[in-house]
C-alpha cells in the first residue's frame, strides 16, 4: 500500500473542509479525486502533502508515518519527499528552466555533474530539452506546465500530488498534455493523486476515482464502473447524464418496470432498478444513450410503436466536429439532451423528431 | 521504485512530536508583538501614565499621585484657540492640497498634456523637500516687509503684501507641500482602472463627462477620501511649518503647545502629555472615519498590469494646464529654491530694495563656504546619513518580517500584529517622540544619547508605510511558489531565502531607500530626542533657525535640500511611486 490515509479530518474555522476519509492508494496507481469546488479534494491533498495540518487522522506514504495526531507525530513537507505539480504551476520566475528543476536534488545536496545528468534526462522525458537556459517567465503555459512536471518528478518522489495541473490551458494543449501526463505515469508507475473538477479528466486518468462532497466520499470505483454505475443521480450528474427527471414507480410489466414522471406527462420503462426504501426516485439517462431520428410524416400518432419512443421538436442543433448536439423539446417543460455520432442532415432546427431509449439505459437512482 | 520508497524512509528519519514544535512555531509572533510593544505600545502607556500624574516618570521620585489636574488644566481659552487653528490649518491646507494634486494627477494619467515627466516630477519631488526648509524659505520670501517677495511688489508698486507668518501662510504652505499624497494615490488610481471599465461606459451611450461621473470617478474614490484623511492627520499634527510661520507672531496649534509646555522652563510635561492625549485622540477620530469609509473598498489591484490608456486630448485647454503645472512647480519648488541660493549667498540679512538681489557688493560665499566647512554640519550630516541607512535596515529587517508572518503564516495573533503596526498612524510624530524619550530615558541601556533612539523613533513612525509597502508586495506572490520550495525538499528558512527573498528584493530595496530619505527629512519625531552628538541636520538647521541664524539658516538648508534632491533623482529608479 503505498499512500493510506485513515479517519482524516480537517476543519477551517466552524466549516469541515474533510470531514473523516479513508482512501488508499496502492503502488504505482493513479487515484483522482473528482468533486466539485470546495468539496474537500485539496484540502485532502494538502493534507497529504503536508501543506496543511490535519485536525485528527493518520497518514503513511509507502508505510511510514507521515501524520498521526494520536502518536503526535507530524513530518513537515519538505521531508515528506512527495512531489506536487500546482494548478498556478508555481515555477519560480527568477530562475531558469534548469534552476528551477535542479532545485529539490539542490537541496538534497547532490552533486553538480549528478544534478546536471539527472535534469537533462527528466527536460528530455518532457520534451523540454534545449530551454535549461530559459528564464522561467518567458515560457507559454504549457512549457511551464512540464517544468512543474519535471520538477516534481526529477526528485524521484515516493508520491507525485497534481492539484488541477491542466485547467489553466487551452483545451486543445490540456488534451495533449493529458495523454502524455498518462503516459509517464504510468512507464514511471509513480503513485499518484490528482485532483481536478473535470470528470473527462478524471475518467481518462484514473486507476481510481474518489467522487467527493463536502468534505466525504461520494463514491469509489475504477472510471468504468464509477461511470456505469453512480449511486446517486447527483453522482450521475456531474458524471455527465444530463437528462435527469424525478419519477414515481407505478407499476411492472415484462420484467420492466414502469415509471411515470412526477411534473411531465411522460411514461417509461427501465430495465432495473435500484430502489433504496422510500427516497425519492429520478431516471437518470446519458445523453449519448438517446438516439434520435426524423418522426414520420405519415405515421400520425404511432408514437406508441417502440418502447420508450418520445415525440418532440429539435430547438438546438449544434455541430461539434464528431458528433452533433442537440437539445429536444417534448413537452412544455420537457426537455431531452442527445449526443448523436452520426450527423443526419434532414434532423434541423425545428424538425420533429422522434427520440427512442433503450429501457436497459435508464437508471433509476435515488437522489442521495 | 522500491529505490524510491527507501530513499524517502532515509530522509523522513527524524520525526518531531506534534506539541514540541507548536511552541516553537509562535515564537516569531511573541518576539514581534515585543518588539512592537515595546517600540509602540509601551511609549504611548507611559504617555498616558505622565498625563495622569504629578511627577515626571524620569524624575527618579518614588512618590505619584494620580490626578486629573494635568486634563482639567487643559480647560482654557488657550487650548480653545489651539484646537480652533489646528483645524483650520489642517482642513484649509488638506483642501488646497487635495485641488492640486487630483487636478496634476488627472493630467498626468490620463490626458495628452506635454512635458509628462516634469509633471510627474512636479507631484512627486515635494515629498522630498524637508517641511522645516519650506518654511523657512516661506519665511525669507514673505515673512512682512523685509520678504524677498514683498520687496519686489513694493518695487514695482503693487499695493499688497503677502504675509506668511499669518493662519494663511500656515495653510497655504500646508496646501503646497502636501499635494504628492493625492498625487500618488490618485494617479495610481487612475492608472489602475482599465480602460474597458470606460470604454465599456462609452459602448453603452455613456458620454465623456458621464463616463467619468459614473464610472472613473466612483472607482477613484477610496484613493481620494484616503488621501484626503492621510493629509488630514498630517497637517493636523505638523510641528514645524506651524511652528516657524506662526511661532514669531504667536500662533498656537495643539503640536506647538505640546512643544512649548514640555520644553518650556519652568515646563509642565505632564500637561504637555494631556494635551498629546487630547491630539491623538482627534488623530484617531479622524483614522476611525477613514476606516471607515475605506473598509471594504480598496479598489487598487483592479488589473495587475499597467495598462497603457489612450489620453484624453486637451486642445486648447493644454497650455493653460502646463501654466498651471508649471506655475505650482514654481511656487512649490522654484522660489524656494531661489530664495535659499539668494538667502546663502548674501552678505547681510537687509535688503533694501530689488537692486540689492543683484548687487555684487552685497553678495558673499562667505556663509554658504562657512556651512560647508562647519563641524557642526559634517557631525549632522554623518548622524543623518547613519540614522537613516540604520533606520532602513533595522526597518526593513522589521517590515519584512512583520508582513511574512502575517501574510504567510497562520500564527496565532498575527492579525494583532498587523493591527500594532498600523498604530503610529495614529500617533502624532511629536507624541511618539515624546512617548519614546520617557521610555528610553528611564532605561539603563545605552539607547537614550545615541543614534539608537532616533533609529527606533523613525523605524516607529514609518512602520504603516512600509509595512504596507512590503506586506502588498508579499501578498503578490503566489503562497505556491514557497509552497513548492518547501515540497522539493527545502525548509522554511531556506525557502524564504531562496524564494520569497530574491523576488521581493525590489520592493524591499525601494521601501529601503524611501526610509533613507523620509528619515533624512524627519524633524518632529526627533525634537524630543536628540542629544548633543546626535544632532541630526534638520536639527541643525531647526537650532540656527531658532537662535537667529538666519545666513548659516539658508546655507545648510541649501546644502540639506541639495543632498535630499540628488538622493531623490538618484533613487528614482528604485523607488516605486506607491506609499
Amino acid at each position: 500500500m503505498s499512500i493510506e490515509v485513515r479517519n482524516l479530518r480537517k476543519s477551517f474555522g466552524n466549516s469541515a473542509a474533510v470531514a473523516g476519509i479513508d482512501l488508499d492508494v496502492p503502488e504505482g496507481e493513479m487515484l483522482v479525486l473528482l468533486g466539485p469546488s470546495g468539496c474537500g479534494k485539496t484540502t485532502t491533498m494538502r493534507c497529504i502533502a503536508g501543506l496543511e495540518t490535519p485536525d485528527r487522522g493518520k497518514i503513511s506514504i509507502d508505510g511510514r508515518t507521515v501524520f498521526d495526531n494520536q502518536e503526535r507525530i507530524n513530518i513537515p513537507v519538505n521531508r515528506r519527499h512527495v512531489g506536487m505539480v500546482f494548478q498556478s504551476y508555481a515555477i519560480w520566475p527568477h530562475m531558469t528552466v534548469f534552476e528551477n528543476v535542479a532545485f529539490s536534488l539542490e537541496m538534497e545536496g547532490l552533486g553538480r555533474s549528478a544534478i546536471r545528468t539527472r535534469v537533462d534526462k527528466i527536460l528530455e522525458l518532457v520534451g523540454l530539452e534545449g530551454f535549461e537556459e530559459r528564464g522561467a517567465s518567458y515560457l507559454s503555459g504549457g512549457q511551464m506546465q512540464r517544468v512543474a512536471l519535471a520538477r516534481s518528478l526529477v526528485m524521484r518522489p515516493s508520491v507525485l500530488l497534481f492539484d488541477e495541473p491542466l485547467s489553466n490551458l487551452d483545451a486543445r494543449l490540456r488534451d495533449h498534455l493529458r495523454v502524455q501526463l498518462r503516459e509517464i505515469q504510468t512507464q514511471l508507475k509513480i503513485t499518484s493523486i490528482y485532483v481536478t473538477h473535470d470528470q473527462r479528466e478524471a475518467l481518462a486518468l484514473a486507476d481510481q476515482i474518489m467522487m467527493m462532497q463536502e468534505g466525504e466520499v461520494l463514491q469509489m470505483g475504477d472510471p468504468v464502473s464509477l461511470y456505469n454505475g453512480p449511486k446517486t443521480s447527483e453522482i450521475a450528474e456531474f458524471l455527465g447524464y444530463s437528462n435527469i427527471f424525478e419519477v414515481n414507480v407505478v407499476g411492472e410489466r415484462d420484467g420492466l418496470c414502469q415509471l411515470a414522471f412526477c411534473e411531465h406527462a411522460r411514461n417509461l420503462d427501465a430495465a432495473f432498478i435500484n430502489r433504496n426504501g422510500d427516497r425519492d426516485l429520478t431516471a437518470c439517462v446519458r445523453p449519448d444513450d438517446v438516439s434520435i431520428k426524423p418522426l414520420p410524416v405519415t405515421a400520425g400518432g404511432d408514437e406508441s410503436s417502440g418502447v420508450n419512443a418520445i415525440a418532440g421538436e429539435v430547438i438546438l442543433a449544434s455541430f461539434m466536429g464528431s458528433h452533433m448536439q442537440y437539445r429536444v423539446r417534448a413537452g412544455e417543460h420537457e426537455i431531452w439532451e442527445i449526443l448523436c455520432p452520426e450527423v443526419n442532415t434532414e434532423i434541423r432546427l425545428g424538425s420533429n423528431v422522434l427520440l427512442e431509449i433503450d429501457p436497459a439505459k435508464i437508471h433509476v437512482l435515488p437522489k442521495q | 521504485m522500491t529505490a524510491i520508497a527507501t530513499k524517502a524512509q532515509d530522509r523522513g528519519a527524524t520525526m518531531q512530536p506534534v506539541w514540541g514544535r507548536t511552541v516553537l512555531r509562535n515564537s516569531p509572533t511573541f518576539i514581534l508583538m515585543a518588539v512592537l510593544g515595546v517600540m509602540v505600545i509601551v511609549p504611548f502607556l507611559m504617555l498616558v501614565f505622565t498625563s495622569l500624574v504629578d511627577v515626571l516618570p524620569f524624575s527618579g521620585e518614588a512618590e505619584f499621585n494620580f490626578t486629573l489636574s494635568n486634563y482639567v488644566a487643559l480647560w482654557a481659552p488657550a487650548l480653545g484657540h489651539a484646537i480652533a487653528n489646528t483645524l483650520v490649518v489642517s482642513i484649509g491646507g488638506t483642501a488646497i492640497a487635495m485641488t492640486i494634486g487630483c487636478v496634476l494627477a488627472w493630467l498626468a494619467a490620463r490626458t495628452d498634456i506635454p512635458f509628462k515627466p516634469l509633471v510627474h516630477l512636479c507631484g512627486l519631488m515635494p515629498l522630498f523637500i524637508s517641511l522645516v526648509v519650506a518654511s523657512i524659505t516661506w519665511s525669507l520670501l514673505a515673512a512682512g516687509r523685509t520678504g524677498y517677495l514683498n520687496i519686489i511688489f513694493d518695487s514695482m508698486g503693487l499695493p499688497f503684501h503677502i504675509n506668511v507668518q499669518s493662519l494663511f501662510g500656515i495653510t497655504f504652505v500646508h496646501g503646497l507641500y502636501y499635494v504628492p499624497y493625492p498625487y500618488i494615490f490618485v494617479y495610481s488610481a487612475l492608472t489602475l482602472v482599465h480602460p474597458d471599465l470606460e470604454e465599456a461606459a462609452a459602448v453603452h451611450g455613456g458620454s465623456l463627462s458621464q463616463s467619468l461621473r459614473r464610472v472613473t470617478f466612483p472607482l477613484v474614490k477610496p484613493a481620494i477620501v484616503g488621501a484626503m484623511l492621510l493629509v488630514l492627520v498630517s497637517t493636523a499634527e505638523e510641528f514645524p511649518v506651524p511652528s516657524i510661520l506662526g511661532g514669531p507672531v504667536g500662533i498656537e496649534t495643539l503640536s506647538i503647545r505640546i512643544y512649548e509646555l514640555a520644553t518650556r522652563v519652568p515646563g509642565d510635561p505632564n500637561q504637555a502629555s494631556a494635551v498629546s492625549i487630547l491630539l491623538t485622540a482627534i488623530v484617531c477620530m479622524l483614522v476611525y472615519t477613514q476606516r471607515k469609509i475605506l473598509r471594504g473598498r480598496d479598489y487598487r489591484t483592479l488589473t495587475g498590469k499597467g495598462i497603457q490608456v489612450r489620453p484624453i486630448r486637451l486642445r486648447w485647454l493644454k497650455w493653460i494646464a502646463v501654466a498651471f503645472v508649471g506655475l505650482y512647480g514654481f511656487v512649490a519648488l522654484g522660489l524656494p529654491i531661489l530664495a535659499l541660493i539668494q538667502g546663502s549667498i548674501r552678505g547681510s540679512l537687509y535688503i533694501p530694495n530689488v537692486a540689492a538681489f543683484f548687487d555684487p557688493k552685497q553678495l558673499s560665499l562667505e556663509h554658504l563656504i562657512e556651512a560647508i566647512n562647519s563641524e557642526e554640519v559634517h557631525t549632522g550630516l554623518i548622524n543623518s546619513f547613519s540614522a537613516g541607512i540604520l533606520t532602513a535596515i533595522f526597518g526593513g529587517t522589521l517590515y519584512f518580517a512583520l508582513a511574512y508572518v502575517v501574510n504567510r503564516t497562520e500564527l496565532k495573533g498575527r492579525q494583532i500584529l498587523e493591527y500594532m503596526s498600523m498604530v503610529p498612524l495614529a500617533l502624532p510624530a511629536l507624541v511618539m517622540g515624546l512617548g519614546i524619550l520617557w521610555t528610553w530615558v528611564s532605561v539603563p541601556l545605552p539607547i537614550y544619547g545615541t543614534l539608537a533612539i532616533l533609529v527606533i523613533a523613525f523605524a516607529t513612525r514609518f512602520m504603516p508605510q512600509g509595512y504596507r509597502a512590503v506586506s502588498s508586495s508579499i501578498s503578490q506572490i503566489h503562497d505556491d511558489l514557497e509552497e513548492a520550495a518547501m515540497i522539493a525538499g527545502a525548509s522554511r528558512v531556506q525557502a524564504v531565502r531562496r524564494i520569497t527573498l530574491p523576488l521581493l528584493r525590489g520592493a524591499i530595496v525601494s521601501t529601503m531607500f524611501l526610509m533613507v530619505v523620509l528619515s533624512m527629512r524627519e524633524l518632529t519625531a526627533s525634537l524630543f530626542l536628540y542629544t548633543s552628538n546626535t544632532r541630526v541636520l534638520s536639527i541643525v538647521i531647526f537650532e540656527a533657525y531658532e537662535n537667529g541664524f538666519w545666513t548659516s539658516v539658508a546655507s545648510i538648508s541649501l546644502i540639506y535640500t541639495t543632498i535630499l534632491v540628488i538622493l531623490t533623482l538618484v533613487g528614482r529608479r528604485w523607488m516605486r511611486a506607491d506609499l
